[in-house]
């Protein structure tokens, strides 16, 4: 198949089997690729209800059709499995290239199942795949992991997926690391890897990739550079990546401050700005053909963390250890970054965890005598030893290991502090400040608490949100961006309000899930500037080029439409229920006591309304969140329905 | 003079599109051990350096070919490969300083950058402007130009301080 490497390896860590089947182009026609057929495939290869730390449950790698190409950002893969930590859709993506080495190799999807009987892992030359004896590898961090299988492999073109000690000890947010600065980091795919005595997958490929038409491809692939150096976000993402929003974030009040008790930081911006980057580098990063390059290599040049060198400073861990746990400077916040990427642990989960922690301590509620040690704010110190005995489940870290929910339950009684949807640490943006299809989008997340998989692609950060107004929020861009915005016509009427002032939050949430799913079924980049750039029609021209498929824009929407459906079908079958889509109880009982938003807590009942309007939105039952029967006839979901609607 | 493909590894982000559009453009597919420039990553002193034929003003590689398979294409002046003379003896690789011929794993002969006959795809492909095709006096003036800049800010800082 073109594009595709056309092969799926299943891995029997239990019988040793290993095989090597094809992708059938029926299924990629309907799922498309990475976190699409991830998803079909953990449907179809688990039963319902299983523990995710059991051999039952099965870990899926996938990457997408147009990865490993020139395509401009297709570098992303895909990790599911069934979380441990929220007992439903367990996935997460990752750039960098390990997705594209998986299609070098000849393989779209790995998916492992069963249990090694003794520390393991997995050996992929192309056509060669072993089950390797990993015990001089189990208990040693990720980066000593990688070091030694580089010079075992005599090797640094070799791509490694890896636990450290968070995923062996069965941290419930434990990352798989792809390298050594990038993860697979959230709902815990790194303690399902380490539950099948899984250390790390070492892939080399030498295959290529061919595509439909050359000339075709090529042009696109060119044109889709342009559009995104083009774009209005490109000069400063590409300058300051991710960290070019941290401002203004920062001018919202909308800063996790604490555990989210506050939203605002007096010197934010002169500590833990973008600017601050450039004291830390000069050298930008991009995953395989990405003309943006948002990551950094960082170095720190003096005080105690000297030497440390680090692919870094984006505004996730400037945000989490930065705000969240309130480390003040950029070095401190590279050294606790270091040792969550070194353990293999999820930094939003962990510091959510921390967090809470911290948050208890501060009130009185835990005492020191029960942590050990006293657990201020901002300690670096404190932090990194928090993270190692977390990973290791040394005494409270045995505790924090379960989650900043179940922690919370376990020393207090209550889960007052833990700030998690459907067990899931929330990230960053607090939805008080600003109420947008960003934030309203943690609560329909697949995942759980998290806003990365809806990125409203007319989100305008220069307005803050509108007051009471629930339903809509500020459009604010010039004539000639709405004409330019890749959607039909008659969709974009609809969403955007002719006077182009504001968006339908609920009608931008449905199209922008449908448009993410596409993106990470394809393996494009969700952030901008490539998020503006890319929609269905230039989508659908890139497939076309590279697979050889007669598909066009609406075609592609509803395979995006599918792909969510099915996730959505995958948490019912797992038990979500309506009532687990709650923001954490501080958004609806505290108001923000600062800041530009000052005074905003979110309001339950409109809330509600707007779950009952975005179910009805989706074709769901208005109350229960079900697919209706209609629905899933339009997108061919009939089997995995009935096994759900009728066990 | 030859031309040949100047890297600036200041530019370089490491996206890899200059190898990708390589094998694209030689072998029809997107294959990163076919590729005729790899940038690499050198953590030590955090750049990437992308690495690809020199084309030598007296090549080793042409000197030690038993078979006369090596030669500087009249039109572009790229020192290239005769595929069907060449017998993938990888005498050029052992005498080449920067490990530029690779044997083409399919095919059996040697493969190194020929400038794709007078345009070369990575350096079309490079969003970063990190690559060039130039004869190597012009490489040398601009370069002398850019440390000239380097030179200036520096004079300038210098006189700063001491007034």
């Amino acid at each position: 198949m073109l594009g595709y490497a056309g092969s799926i390896l299943i891995v029997d860590l239990s019988s040793g089997k290993i095989e090597k089947v094809p992708l059938t182009e029926d299924m990629a026609r309907k799922y498309l690729g990475s976190l699409g057929i991830n998803a079909k495939l953990l449907f179809d290869h688990t039963r319902a209800g299983i523990d995710p730390l059991s051999a039952e449950n099965v870990l899926i790698f996938g990457a997408g059709p147009l990865v490993g190409t020139l395509i401009p950002t297709a570098s992303k893969s895909d990790v599911s499995a069934k979380s441990p930590l929220t007992g439903l859709l367990g996935t997460t993506s990752s750039g960098y290239h390990f997705g594209s080495e998986m299609k070098y190799a000849g393989y779209d999807h790995i998916l492992i199942k069963g249990k090694a009987n003794k520390p393991v892992y997995l050996a992929i030359q192309d056509d060669v795949v072993e089950i390797r004896d990993a015990s001089r590898l189990w208990g040693k961090d990720t980066w000593q992991t990688i070091d030694l299988l580089q010079e075992e492999w005599k090797s640094e073109e070799i791509q490694v997926a890896v636990i450290g000690q968070s995923g062996e000890n069965l941290i419930r947010f434990s990352a798989i690391q792809n390298g050594k600065y990038d993860a697979w980091a959230r709902t815990g795919m790194g303690a399902v890897m380490g539950s099948k005595l899984l250390k790390a997958i070492v892939i080399r490929g030498k295959g290529g990739i061919r595509v439909a038409d050359k000339k075709a491809f090529k042009q696109v692939s060119r044109e889709m550079r342009q559009m995104i150096i083009d774009s209005p976000f490109f000069e400063a993402v590409s300058k300051y990546g991710s960290m070019a929003a941290a401002g203004v974030y920062g001018k919202f009040g909308a800063l996790p401050v604490k555990n989210y008790q506050t939203g605002v930081i007096e010197d934010w911006f002169q500590t833990r700005g973008f600017k601050v980057l450039e004291q830390y580098s000069d050298q930008k990063m991009a995953c395989p053909a990405c003309p943006v390059g948002c990551a950094h290599w960082a170095v720190v040049k003096e005080g105690a963390y000297a030497g440390l060198k680090i692919k870094g400073i984006e505004i996730t861990p400037v945000f989490e250890i930065g705000a969240k746990l309130f480390v003040h400077d950029m070095d401190g916040i590279l050294q606790c970054a270091a040792i969550f990427h070194r353990t293999g642990t999820d930094i939003v989960s962990g510091c959510g965890t921390i967090a809470m922690l911290m948050e208890l301590y501060q009130r009185g509620l835990i005492s020191e005598d029960t942590i050990g040690f006293p657990v201020p704010w901002g300690d670096v110190e404190t932090i990194c030893k928090l993270i190692r005995m977390i990973s290791k489940r040394e005494g409270i870290g045995d505790i924090l290991a379960e989650g900043a929910k179940k922690a919370n339950l376990a020393l207090t009684g209550n889960d007052d502090y833990a700030m998690t949807i459907k067990g899931l640490e929330i990230l960053s943006f607090d939805p008080r400040s600003r109420w947008s299809v960003w934030t309203f989008g943690i609560l329909t997340n697949t995942r759980g608490g998290d806003n990365l998989r809806t990125r409203n692609p007319v989100e305008n950060l220069r307005f803050p949100s509108l007051p009471d107004d629930y339903r809509t929020e500020p459009f604010g861009f010039p004539e000639e961006f709405y004409n330019k915005i890749d959607m039909p016509e008659n969709v974009k009427r609809k969403i955007i309000n002719p006077d182009r002032k504001t968006t339908d939050i609920i009608l931008m949430e449905k199209w922008s899930e449908d448009l993410i799913a596409i993106f990470n079924a394809i393996g494009i980049c969700t952030r901008p500037p490539s998020l503006q750039a890319q929609g269905p029609t230039s989508i659908a021209r890139m497939l076309r080029a590279c697979l050889g498929w007669n598909i066009d824009a609406e075609e592609v929407m509803l395979m995006g439409e599918r792909i969510w459906n099915l996730q959505r079908l995958y948490n019912l079958r797992e038990g979500e229920k309506r009532e687990d889509s709650l923001f954490p109880k501080r958004f609806y009982r505290e108001k923000l006591p600062d800041g530009p938003a000052k005074g905003m807590a979110i309001d339950p009942d409109q809330v509600n309304q707007m779950l009952d309007d975005y179910y009805e939105a989706r074709g769901w039952d208005r109350k229960t969140g079900v697919p209706k029967e209609a629905k899933i006839a339009e997108l061919g979901l009939g089997d995995e329905w009935f096994s759900v609607v009728l066990p | 003079m030859n031309k040949f493909i100047l890297v600036d590894p200041g530019k370089c982000i490491g996206c890899r599109s200059c190898a990708l559009a390589c094998s694209f453009e030689h072998d029809d597919e997107f294959n990163l051990s076919l590729t005729r420039i790899s940038p690499l990553w050198m953590t030590e002193i955090g750049r990437f350096i992308p690495m690809t034929c020199q084309q030598c003003e007296e090549p080793l590689c042409l000197d030690v070919c038993p078979r006369k398979a090596i030669s500087a294409d009249k039109k572009t002046s790229a020192i290239v490969v005769d595929e069907d003379l060449c017998i993938g003896c990888r005498a050029c690789f052992l005498v080449c300083p920067f490990g530029v011929p690779v044997i083409h794993r399919n095919k059996g002969y040697m493969i190194k950058c020929d400038l794709c006959g007078g345009s070369p795809q990575c350096v079309e492909e490079c969003s970063q402007q990190a690559l060039s095709t130039v004869e190597s006096d012009d490489a040398a003036l601009r370069k002398r130009r850019e440390a000239a800049q380097k030179l200036q800010a520096l004079t300038e800082k210098i006189s700063e301080k001491a007034s």
